[in-house]
């Protein structure tokens, strides 16, 4: 129920490697705000100098109106002062205590009384399911409900912020997901401000209202769910929300409301929907998924034709997955269930040729890198 | 196709099979429970070994009925309690100094308390025996010229005080050892879990950091009582002139210091010690075993040490007390009374005493058999314990629980009392009598006091070697012997070789083994300087003992070299295999290795 405004933060190490490296970012009352990036992106060091675990080297953090972090004024706040809770990776629950005595904790801290402590641990630990295990000693738990206990515990002083930091690493994909929704459903009724730490897009996806995408301790890309997933802002976001086709192309044609792209060292063009201010001769980077690359199109559908040919195909259950040959380009394309009963499977072994559709107003045109920042030098080793 | 032939239990490893752990666990059987069996036999035989029976329980009622016996059980009692108390309460303190805060001198504690475990209790007996000497004890002396009173004594070493504090002194570095492990590995995010809860860090502190590792500091403080039940050489340089007696001191005086020796008596005596000792073992293991609350996390952060503020010069303060007192002063009173014409004596300083030591062939005799003892008796229980760790670990064999069992055996028995089971052993069994008054039964008997220390030290290397290491060697086609000596030995031969080293410095220290065990062709080191002290050769003695350091200095620096390298070349293995050990527990009970390193000396 706090806005929280992060300022030029930095945290250097002792021995002058950076983790986090200016970032700056306001998280709104009650968002559901997610840092996502690979590890070591600085998502983690964020999320704990916002506990204050960690203490910045530089910039500032303010929770409301009450500034919690500024090391150029000496102004340092410790956890305990800052009315948070956190979900740790690896649960953090006290071996040496019950599961009522580890979710009592933060009330007992506060000083609440007794009889209300019991009430209120009660209905937290109904929220997770978990409340005929009180009495047990919470190391004889299972990680997931280890987890839960966690969840409620987080929960149960009603704190205006709630930190996670990769909350369901540790789970195996089934528990992943009804804890998903459990996390979900606990910031809704708290109503508190939520981040998020995780490095898995499909989580960060279903979980929040925006994300941040970040690598090497700096944000790369701010947006909703929608926004990061249909318009990534580079190669480094693409890449990492999961767009396996990424190239290099030129553009030859622009229309009122549409261009035409040839990709480097390849006569194949790729029609575009929307406007460009990019002139004829310019460069640009495409982007699109596997899935774009489809049988049939709906008939009022742009597409681009391309005919290829299948160097690899990869039946994955859900889907096919298909290496393609295509005008001197590698190509990657899935073909989903319904797709392919329509075909003939002898037609989609190693060595056939195909023609597929791609999707045009799916074809994304990755803004110019900058070409001096850190970033674009790791897109181009990147690349493949 | 030839035959194949089928076994019931599958032939994977050179002792998988009951049949092919037989030969150790005969070997093993006589070294280390045999011993214990004669004791017991002893204890009803009731005459001197070699003389004729006289079986009945006389030794028990004349031994348990006297008066004196349960004076010293209270003694014994009091000096393991109170040593106990400040071991563990200064022990915790500094442990977590040095884990947690940013106290300054903190680096120097690790280090040097390993060095005070090593040391041996002959050092502290004789170096503060001579400092607080009540007439010419340098800390005495010093404080009257300070002060320039006359008669004054500012301590004492022969007296209650003396003996709890210099046992203290070894104590806390015993416990510190057991400590910082625990303390170091604590999972770091319980604490921030508590902080973020709105708990400040004093709070933090005592309702999460100690409660975490309180089955750490229990299972220390029973380890301690065991230890202070076992203390032998400090009581009796300390405590014998203040006639005051502990129960290990008690059956050495009724071995060597009365006629005619009472074995059976000693021996029962030795029973019920015995016994306290296992119980409270047991009771150590089960709580460790039961309650392990130190986890290791999966994820490290760069946690900042909590800065105390000026508590950390409080800390700073203790720790330089502590390196003055268990280190510096011990020392440079040694090495002092050394230089001395005769024990406190103004005069120039001289090496007269190095002159004589060298000139004297019971010395050199005493120096030559301190080195094949501790060199061929660490090497020897070494190869056994690498044996017995490596057959407990890869064995199929019901029968490998009782050779694990046998192993740890001589860890519940006090080294005076090891010295007189093996005393009943040679004596009485037909066809080793010969042994005996040799030195080679007091390295047999060393061997055996060094077995639980020479596991601890073989068994992390053992337990991180792959087993389809091994596994992929029998795949290849070697045969089990080829593959222990070309995959098993070298990789853990750096482990072995730091071990023996360490092994051969405690062996070289140990005075409850040739106490009892020598006769004066067979004398080691710390026997002689025992000698020459309690004779009133005390500069003497100190020069030996200043000898023996050096010995002990040059052999740590080999130890400390090889076990670098050791570490080196297991990082290499970890690297190699990383996915895999990340699934398995590679953590390492670390509190139990450094036990029997205290262990092997307190007694």
């Amino acid at each position: 129920m706090k806005p929280v405004t992060i300022n030029g933060l930095e945290k250097r190490y002792a021995d002058g490697t950076y983790a986090v490296r200016g970032i700056d970012l306001v998280i709104g009352e009650g968002e559901f705000l997610t840092l996502l990036g690979p590890s070591g992106c600085g998502k983690t060091t964020t999320l704990r100098c916002l506990a204050g675990l960690e203490a910045p080297t530089g910039g500032s953090i303010t929770f409301g109106d009450q500034v919690v972090a500024d090391p150029e004024h000496n102004v340092f706040v410790p956890p305990e002062k800052r009315d948070i809770s956190m979900v740790f990776q690896n649960y953090a629950l006290w071996p040496h205590m019950t599961v009522f005595a580890n979710v009592a904790y933060p009330l007992k801290m506060a000083k609440v009384r007794n009889a209300e402590i019991k009430d209120r641990v009660a209905a937290s630990l109904a929220l997770v399911n978990l409340r005929e295990r009180a009495q047990q000693p919470a190391s004889q738990l299972s990680g997931g409900q280890q987890q839960r206990v966690a969840l409620a515990r987080a929960m149960v002083g009603r704190p205006s912020l709630i930190f996670f930091d990769e909350p369901l690493s540790n789970l195996d994909a089934k528990l992943r997901h009804t804890m998903q929704e459990q996390i979900r459903a606990a910031h809704e009724s708290l109503g508190s401000t939520t981040v998020y730490v995780t490095h898995d897009q499909q989580e960060a996806l279903a979980l929040s209202d925006r994300i941040v995408v970040m690598d090497q301790g700096k944000i790369l890309q701010i947006g909703t769910p929608e926004e990061l997933y249909r318009h990534p802002n580079s190669h480094f976001v693409a890449d990492f929300l999961g767009y396996q086709n990424i190239m290099d192309a030129t553009v030859v044609g622009v229309d009122a409301d549409s261009y035409t792209v040839q990709l480097n060292d390849s006569d194949l063009k790729i029609k575009l929907q929307g406007k460009t201010e990019k002139k004829v001769g310019a460069p640009v980077t495409v982007a699109f998924r596997s899935a774009h690359l489809r049988l049939d199109t709906m008939p009022d559908e742009q597409f681009t034709p391309i005919d290829a040919v299948i160097t690899q195909a990869t039946y994955r259950g859900r889907d096919l997955l298909m290496v393609l040959e295509a005008h001197g380009k590698t190509l990657r394309a899935t073909l989903d269930e319904d797709e392919m009963v329509r075909v003939d499977r002898s037609q989609l072994t190693e060595g056939a040729s195909i023609t597929l559709k791609l999707l045009a107003d799916r074809v994304v045109a990755l803004p110019d890198a900058d070409p001096d920042s850190d970033t674009a030098e790791t897109f181009e080793s990147e690349d493949m | 196709m030839s035959e194949v032939k089928f076994r019931r239990q599958p032939h994977t490893g050179p002792f998988s099979t009951g049949l092919s752990l037989l030969p150790l666990l005969l070997v093993s059987f006589f070294l280390f429970a045999m011993p214990i069996v004669m004791l017991i036999w002893g204890a009803f035989r009731n005459a001197s070994p070699g003389t004729k029976a006289n079986w009945s329980f006389d030794a028990f009622t004349r031994a348990y009925t006297t008066s004196e016996t349960w004076i010293d059980f209270r003694n014994s009692i009091a000096l393991s309690l109170s040593v106990t108390l400040i071991a563990v309460v200064v022990g915790v303190i500094l442990a977590f100094l040095v884990a947690r805060t940013t106290t300054p001198l903190r680096t120097i504690v690790t280090p040097m308390m390993a060095a005070v475990v090593a040391l041996p209790p002959l050092f502290y007996g004789i170096s503060w025996g001579m400092l607080g000497q009540k007439d010419v004890g340098l800390l005495n002396t010093t404080f009257r010229h300070i002060f320039g009173l006359d008669s004054f004594v500012l301590f004492n070493s022969n007296s209650w005080a003396g003996l709890i504090l210099v046992s203290a002194l070894k104590g806390v570095a015993f416990s510190f050892i057991l400590l910082i492990g625990p303390f170091g590995a604590m999972d770091r995010s319980l604490e921030e879990a508590s902080q973020i809860s709105g708990a400040n860090r004093l709070t933090t502190l005592f309702r999460v950091d100690l409660m975490v590792l309180s089955p750490a500091i229990i299972g220390t403080t029973i380890l301690s009582i065991v230890v202070g039940f076992e203390f032998f050489d400090i009581p009796l340089i300390l405590g014998t002139p203040a006639k005051i007696k502990v129960f290990s001191t008690r059956i050495y005086d009724m071995i060597d210091q009365q006629t005619p020796a009472d074995y059976g008596g000693a021996g029962a005596l030795s029973l019920l010690l015995v016994a306290i000792v296992i119980v409270l073992v047991i009771l150590q293991w089960r709580i460790l075993g039961k309650r392990n609350f130190t986890t290791v996390t999966g994820k490290t952060h760069r946690t900042d040490p909590w800065d105390i503020g000026k508590w950390r010069y409080a800390g700073t303060a203790l720790i330089a007390v502590y390196v003055l007192l268990a280190v510096v002063l011990p020392m440079f009173q040694l090495l002092l009374g050394s230089l001395q014409s005769f024990f406190g004596s103004q005069g120039p300083l001289s090496f007269i005493n190095y002159h004589k030591l060298f000139a004297n062939a019971n010395v050199l005799q005493a120096l030559w058999n301190t080195l094949l003892t501790a060199l061929v008796g660490g090497f020897l229980a070494m190869v056994v314990a690498l044996l017995v760790t490596y057959a407990v670990a890869r064995s199929q064999s019901g029968w490998r629980k009782a050779l694990d069992l046998m192993g740890w055996l001589p860890f519940a028995v006090p080294g005076i009392i090891l010295a007189l089971a093996i005393a009943w052993e040679y004596v009485s069994i037909p066809g080793l009598k010969h042994l005996y008054g040799t030195i080679w039964i007091v390295m047999l008997a060393l061997v055996v006091t060094a077995a639980p220390m020479a596991m601890r030290s073989v068994q992390p290397a053992i337990g991180q070697l792959a087993r389809d290491l091994e596994e992929s060697a029998r795949v290849s086609g070697a045969s089990g012997m080829r593959m222990m000596t070309t995959i098993v030995l070298p990789l853990i031969a750096p482990s072995f070789l730091s071990g023996w080293f360490l092994v051969a410095i405690l062996l070289s220290g140990n005075l409850t083994i040739p106490i009892l065990l020598s006769t004066p062709t067979s004398q080691t080191v710390p026997l002689v300087v025992y000698t020459l002290y309690t004779q009133g050769q005390v500069t003497q003695a100190s020069a030996l003992f200043v000898i023996e350091l050096l010995l002990l200095g040059i052999g740590f620096v080999l130890a400390k070299g090889i076990a670098a390298l050791a570490a080196r070349a297991m990082k290499r293995q970890r690297d190699l295999q990383q996915a895999k050990l990340m699934a398995i527990d590679t953590a390492e009970p670390q509190t139990t290795e450094p036990v029997a390193l205290a262990k092997a000396q307190s007694s």
